[in-house]
This record gives structure tokens, sequence and C-alpha cells, in this order.
């Protein structure tokens, strides 16, 4: 006689329904996830109004900036290896792209955790962490047809945005776009779970807003920080966010050594989701949800 | 009747304060990322501008920049004291409720919405700015003398003020157009421009930041105090005017909004 139940005893090739059931379930419940999110984000459709708006404040005050920058230089001039219509390009699809992979997991989380609503999520068998993620990658995808597009092309007829080095380098920075989008969907689910042990990481979230607009090389690309803050930006994955991208869209990184930065955000996006979700099992310890 | 309003306005702080406090170790991480986030902002300026490579915008040196973008910085600071509940008006207020709370009492509706909330860690950006304008301050050679400090006073309030009440403009909106977010983040992001020399700018962009949405009187003019361009010196004395002038206008907008408020009954 063994202890063992039958269920525990059964053959590798047996647990295939069973991880086929699982897998079935598992996309049915993150569809409807996925589904609930495109709905809700329809609900507000000011929003998408007034967030185009904020895009091409944004574009517009940074082209004339660097308008101002170049002024100052001889007509073709390069700084930092950067000329001014290289540089229009690198702040309009730069921001085109940032409509893409911001998400407000953090918020989204600290909402949940504060609500006590985040209960229902636990007591359900479901993986916190992943359906957060899955949730901002819907929300993303929605966003690319419905903001990221019409953005993209009130900002194409306003400004002279240069087009991608080559099909190839386009279509390796949409992917490394969405590393990208991966990278910093992990970060704000990393400070989203501060939350348990803070009573409001409002403050936290808005000063993580601009540090990552700098350290991003969204406003500016690295190649202009001064040579003792490399190390910082070398040191943390924010550069795999905006500036990799658009270095592959430029052309500044050939398509023949592309491999090389895809493989670093592969390795910095799967780095932030074990951090992330080792900060989420120690901070289920905080977890104090009234009532409900 | 002012010094009892006053005495309870200094009530609702203080017992905002003793609530925030409650928790140290929360606040002490929400002024410091304040802090940080206030110092982001700059941190682009700082190594845009490097003196070497990038040394002015079209005749705007680095030292006049960081100055504007330090005032700049320091009439936000002041402004997000006080705005937290402009910015969710039509959420919290409008559409769930509560303004018919503050129509109960017999308080001016606008005061109380305003300092029903504090945001007590825009001190931190505070310090950033004022540590920003003393840095420009004297590297441009500016002796900070009591006249000096004086304006320095006046024009951030004015600057404040004057955001303030095209914030308190654009949330009495709510009450004819009820949304839970409104139009408040593409003007809170037009206040990007106002952080540059206004010359700079395509003169549409010019025109809306003077004479629409008076931005432009909230830290480039009161600025340009401290630089030597006597043209701009007009502009610059008429900033504290400007900030009556909007406040008068967002004042009557908000009571003509009042007057309209019909509560949605939740």
């Amino acid at each position: 006689m063994s202890g063992r139940t039958p269920g525990e005893a059964i053959f590798p090739a047996a647990l295939l329904p069973r991880i086929y059931a699982g897998a079935r379930q598992g996309i049915a419940v993150y569809s409807a996830f996925l589904r609930n999110s495109f709905l809700v984000m329809l609900a507000y459709r000011l929003r998408y109004y007034t967030g185009i708006c904020s895009y091409l404040l944004f574009v517009a005050a940074h082209y004339f900036i660097w308008q101002a920058v170049f002024a100052g230089h001889p007509a073709g001039a390069r700084i930092h290896g950067f000329t001014l219509a290289e540089m229009t390009t690198y702040v309009s699809v730069g921001w085109i792209a940032r409509s893409l992979y911001f998400s407000n997991i953090d918020y989204d989380v600290d909402e949940l955790v504060r609500s006590g609503q985040i209960s229902t999520f636990l007591i359900r068998p479901i993986q916190f962490h992943a359906v957060m993620i899955v949730q901002g990658a819907g929300e993303a995808l929605f966003r690319l047809l419905f903001f990221t597009v019409p953005i993209g092309a009130v900002i194409l007829l306003l400004f002279p945005v240069s087009a991608p080095a080559g099909t190839a380098a386009f279509c390796l920075f949409c992917l490394s776009t969405a590393l990208g989008f991966l990278i910093l969907a992990e970060v704000s689910f990393l400070v989203g779970t501060l939350s348990f042990r803070l009573k409001s990481i409002q403050g936290i979230i808005r000063s993580k807003y601009f540090l990552i607009q700098v350290l991003s090389g969204l406003l500016l690309p690295p190649p202009f920080f001064p040579a003792w803050f490399q190390p910082v930006i070398d040191a943390l994955p924010f550069k795999h966010v905006a500036y990799v991208p658009l270095q592959l869209y430029l052309g500044q990184i050939s398509t023949a050594q592309a491999w090389e930065p895809l493989c670093s955000q592969v390795l910095w996006a799967a780095a932030c989701a074990v951090l992330a979700e080792y900060a989420l099992r120690r901070s289920f310890a905080h977890l104090a949800v009234q009532g409900g | 009747m002012i010094y009892r309003s006053v005495a309870l306005y200094a009530a609702y702080f203080a017992q905002f304060l003793k609530a925030r406090l409650a928790y140290r170790a929360d606040f002490a991480a929400s002024l410091l990322s304040n802090l940080v986030g206030g110092a982001a902002g700059v941190l682009f300026v700082f190594f845009l501008m490097d003196g070497k490579t990038i040394t002015n915008l079209r005749g705007w040196s680095r030292e006049e920049i960081l100055l504007i973008y330090g005032f700049s910085t320091i009439a936000m600071a002041l402004f997000s004291f006080v705005s937290f509940n402009l910015f969710r008006f039509g959420d919290r207020y409008i559409v769930q409720g509560n303004f018919d709370r503050v129509l109960l009492r017999p308080l001016n509706s606008l005061c109380q919405v305003l300092f029903e909330t504090f945001n007590i860690e825009s001190l931190g950006t505070l310090a950033v700015g004022l540590a920003v304008v003393s840095y420009a301050g004297r590297r441009l050679g500016i002796a900070f003398t009591a006249m000096d400090y004086l304006w320095l006073l006046l024009g951030s309030l004015s600057g404040a003020l004057i955001l303030l009440a095209v914030f308190i403009f654009v949330a009495s909106l709510s009450f004819h157009f009820e949304d839970r977010l409104g139009v408040s983040a593409p003007v809170y992001n037009l206040i990007n421009f106002s952080r540059y020399p206004l010359p700079i700018f395509h003169p549409v962009i010019q025109f809306i930041l003077q004479w629409i949405i008076p931005f432009a009187f909230s830290a480039f003019y009161p600025a340009a105090y401290f630089l030597k361009r006597p043209e701009l010196l007009p502009y610059c004395y008429a900033v504290p005017a400007v900030a009556v002038v909007s406040l008068a206008i967002a004042g009557t907008a908000w009571s003509f909004g009042v007057r309209r408020y019909c509560s949605t009954g939740s």
C-alpha cells in the first residue's frame, strides 16, 4: 500500500489533458479580464481627446526647445551625434511609442489594495501578478488602436518626422518597444506592491513618472548626459524602455547588431518580473483588508 | 466674519496635518519622492544646457533658463499645496455627490473644496525650486536685496494664484459637463511651455499663453524681473494685476457654476 492518491501517480502523458484544460481555463479567465479593461477604457472617451492633446503638447514643447538648441549651431550640425532632423524624429517617435508602453499598473494595484478589492482577486484561482500584466497588455493593445495610431497620425502631420532606417529596423523597433512595455509594466507592478506597506504611494508614483521620463532617455538621449551620470543610466533598466527602441528606429544600432540590446531587454524584463513577484510575496504579510 | 473663516480654515489645516503626520514613514516617503520628482525635471534642463556644447536657447543663457525654470517650480509648488481637489473635482464632488455636503455648510464653497486637502509634500518641490533660483541667481550676479526677496515672494505667489485661477475655471466646467476627468490634464501640460523663455515658441503658442491661458505670467514674466531685459519689465509689473483679474474671472465662473448646480442624487 502506498500512501499516494491516484491523482499523484499518473504518468506525464496523462497530465497533458489537465494542462490543456488548465491553459484553456487560463486563457478564458485572462481574455475576460482583457475584454473588461477594453470596456472600462471605452467608457471614458473624453480621456482620449484630452490624452491626444496632452501628447501633442509634449511633442510641441520639446520640438521648439530642440529648434532653439540647434538655432545656435550651423545648419546640419550634429550635437552628441544627433542632427536636428534626427532629434525631431527622436522626440516625436519617442512620444508616439510612449503612448503605447505607458501603463497605470502601479496606480491600479494601489487602488485595489486601498479599496480592499484585492481580496476578491486573491480568493480566485488566478495569478494576481500575471492578471495585472495581462490587463496592462490588453490596455496597451487598446491604446495602440485608439490612441497611438491617432496620436501618430496627428504628430506625423504636424512635425517633420523622418522614416525609420528600414523595414527591418522598424520591425525591430516595434519588437523592442513591446519589450520596453514589459520592462516598464514589471517596474510599475513592483512600485504598486509598495502600497501593501505604505498608506499612500501617490507621491512615489508621481516621482517615478518624472524619473523615468529622464532616465529612459525620452526627454534627452543619454549621450547628452554628463560622463559621471552614464554609469547610473547603464545600471538601470529604463534606457531599454525608450532609448534602445529609438536607436533601432534611427538606425544607430544596425539590424545585424540588434540581437544584443534585444537580449538585454529580455533579461531586464525577466529580472524585473522575478523581483516584482518576490516583492509581491513578501508584501502579502502586510496586507490588511478591512471587512469588505 | 473673515476672522472666523480664517480660524476655521486654520483648524481644517491643523486637522489635516494631524491625520497626515499619523503615518510618519509614509509622509517622509512622500516628501522625499516629491523632492526627487522636482529634481528630475530640473535635471533635464541641467543636462541639456551643459554650458559647453549647448550654451543658450536663442540667446537665452543657461542661467536665465534655470532661473525661469526655478521660478516656475516655486509657483507650481505653492499652487499644488492647495490644488489637489480641483483635479478630482468632477469625480469626487460632482459625480460622487460630495458637493451637496459642501453646500450645506455656511462657508464659501470654493474655499471648502480647496482647503479640504493640503499637499504638504509639495514642500519638497518648493525646496528644489528655491535651490535652483538661488543657484541661478548667484551665477547671474543678483545681489538678492530686500526688494528682490519681496519680489520673489510677490511674483511666485502671483504666479501660483494665476495657476490656481486657471484650474478653478477648468474645475468649474464640471458644473456644466459631468465627467470624472475633465480637461485639466492637457491644460496642466500646457504649463510646460511656461517654464522656458516664451519667445522660443511659435507665435500662436505665445499668444495663447499670454492672452488666453495666462501661464506666461506664472513664471516667465515674474522671473524677468531678475533678468536684464528691460523690454519685459512692463509685463513683469503687470503680473500681480493679471493674478487678480484671473482670480476674479475664475471666481465668477465658479459662482455661475454653483448657481447652475443640480445634484446627481448619488
